[in-house]
């Protein structure tokens, strides 16, 4: 007699399951694990910062967000948390809840941005007048005056970066299309247009040397990030991906599904070897993955499923 | 009703197309020029958001529903125009759904089309009623519609038999953000003989780039 093992539970039989779990009293959008790895900080729908002490799991503090704005951006790396509020946007660093800085964006203030890693600029795309659906790119600098403005294609941004030494900004959009801006004069450096899909997360390495992009396909495409080839396609997930980041040591990344049926359908959250293209470990998730954090020695994976539940993993 | 100075005449026959800068004219062929503009001009089709779903490369195919497929047959019908009520050559349209069961092809191109409009500038496509998912919880088409010298246009159109208006398309058409336009939430003819199917007309006004 032949036994049959559905899909789904040889998924489930070489998933992990989680280690440990931390619970919030809202939806968690954003995770960060702090510089030194010790706190894990978490952007929540409530708009209010929560952080745990990863060694103990206790929630060591809970903070509403400066000024009242709403979060419209995260810079994982850094720290910094933008915040959209009335005349701009506010930087604040979340380890500490200290506003680092107001950049003042008059009345086109970006729904969602990109935050430089030292925070001295931020980068938004807004719809343009009428009928259409063109996006208009625009980039602050610290002072609040607008460096450049440039045509950002039509739909929206699915996701966008500012490499690590600040010099470009990256914006996936939902007509499929990949731009490279230089973030000192807006020159277009690159289009990237042969994705047939959107792109829904982007990370850079922390070197800056790659960047990696990944979407509704279930493939990681990993870009060089000084010609913008590809350099290579990892392939495995089974669903769409929603989230990615980088491990701090850049040689993993780490990916979060997102089903295609609904978003209440089980992910995964795949741990990727970037050389082998292997992935490492598998870990289950009850809905689409809102975002992903490794600790910066690589040890613990953090993942949020659009729930009020931190899922954590070691991984080492 | 207020009636027309003879400048705002002028400027909506120039703006139209109807009539070139310079010409000189008398108010009666004026008039009669700005009255065969109102009676021609149409509204462009309002955009809606293109969604996370698009995908490049659609074959260009009028017939989406294949034999054995499940869902429930809808022919969609329709002519390009643009906003001066003229047929508008050259046109594509890239339309995409969700199956039957609320779920989008994100592999392959099933119930994707890059249709080539016809010289006519009419089109019809044969697919299915889509089905209704979480995130969006109304049936939908979604459309990314191209033709020289137009603005891209993008948008979508949704059914009044949808039990999500729940039959009061009026008041619920903007329920949970989903539709953010009445004009798109278009009728739907019921076919009851042969095999029960359905289908829609959904003309679209394109404007000048």
């Amino acid at each position: 007699m032949t036994v049959r093992i559905a899909p789904f539970f040889v998924l489930a039989l070489m998933a992990s399951a989680q280690d440990r779990s931390l619970s919030s009293d809202a939806d968690i959008r954003w995770l960060a694990f702090s510089k030194d790895g010790a706190t894990l900080n978490a952007v929540c729908s409530d708009n209010k910062l929560r952080q745990w002490d990863v060694h103990s799991g206790a929630l060591r503090k809970t903070q509403e967000f400066a000024d009242g704005g709403r979060a419209v951006g995260l810079q994982a790396m850094s720290g910094l948390l933008a915040l959209g509020g009335r005349g701009g946007v506010s930087i604040q660093e979340i380890a500490t809840g200290v506003p680092v800085r107001k950049i003042a964006t008059g009345d086109r203030r970006p729904n969602s941005v990109a935050i430089a890693p030292d925070g001295q600029a931020i980068a938004g795309s807004t719809r343009a007048a009428g009928n259409a659906r063109d996006e208009i790119m625009r980039l602050w600098d610290a002072a609040g005056a607008q460096r450049w403005e440039a045509a950002n294609g039509i739909g929206g941004v699915s996701t966008m970066a500012i490499s690590p030494d600040g010099s470009v900004l990256v914006a996936g959009s939902y007509d499929t299309d990949v731009r490279v801006w230089s973030t000192r004069n807006g020159e277009l450096i690159k289009l990237i247009q042969e994705l047939p899909v959107s792109m829904f997360g982007m990370a850079f390495t922390p070197d800056g040397q790659s960047l990696a992009t990944a979407g509704v396909d279930r493939i990681v495409y990993i870009w060089d990030a000084k010609s913008w080839k590809l350099q290579k396609k990892l392939t495995g997930q089974q669903e769409m991906i929603s989230s990615i980041a980088y491990s701090w040591d850049g040689k993993q990344i780490l990916t979060g599904g997102f089903n295609d049926i609904t978003n209440k359908h089980p992910t995964s959250i795949l741990l990727w070897d970037v050389a082998s293209g292997k992935i490492l470990k598998t870990m289950p998730s009850p809905h689409r993955v809102a975002s992903v954090a490794l600790s910066p020695d690589g040890k613990l994976v953090a993942a949020v499923s659009g729930d009020k539940t931190v899922r954590l993993w070691n991984v080492r | 009703m207020k009636t027309a100075t003879r400048r705002e005449m002028l400027e909506k026959c120039i703006v139209r197309g109807g009539l070139l800068a310079g010409v000189s004219m008398s108010d009666t062929r004026l008039l009669a020029f700005w009255q065969e503009a109102e009676k021609s001009a149409r509204k462009p089709t309002p955009s809606e958001v293109l969604g996370p779903f698009y995908k490049k490369g659609a074959p260009n195919e009028a017939v989406l529903h294949k034999p054995g497929m499940p869902g429930f047959p809808l022919k969609v019908t329709g002519k390009v125009y643009n906003s001066r009520g003229q047929k508008v050559e050259g046109a594509r349209i890239d339309m995409w759904q969700a199956d039957h069961a609320g779920r989008y092809d994100v592999v392959g191109f099933k119930y994707r089309t890059k249709l080539v409009v016809p010289a006519n500038a009419e089109y019809s496509i044969d697919t299915i009623m889509p089905g209704h998912y979480d995130d969006r919880p109304a049936q939908h088409i979604h459309y990314l519609i191209t033709a020289p010298g137009h603005k891209t246009l993008i948008t979508q159109n949704y059914f009044a038999t949808d039990p999500f208006f729940e039959g009061d398309v009026d008041k619920n058409f903007r329920k949970r953000g989903v539709a953010e336009n009445r004009d798109l939430v278009l009728p739907v003819t019921l076919y009851e003989t042969g095999t029960p199917s359905a289908s829609v007309t959904f003309d679209i006004i394109m404007e000048k780039a």
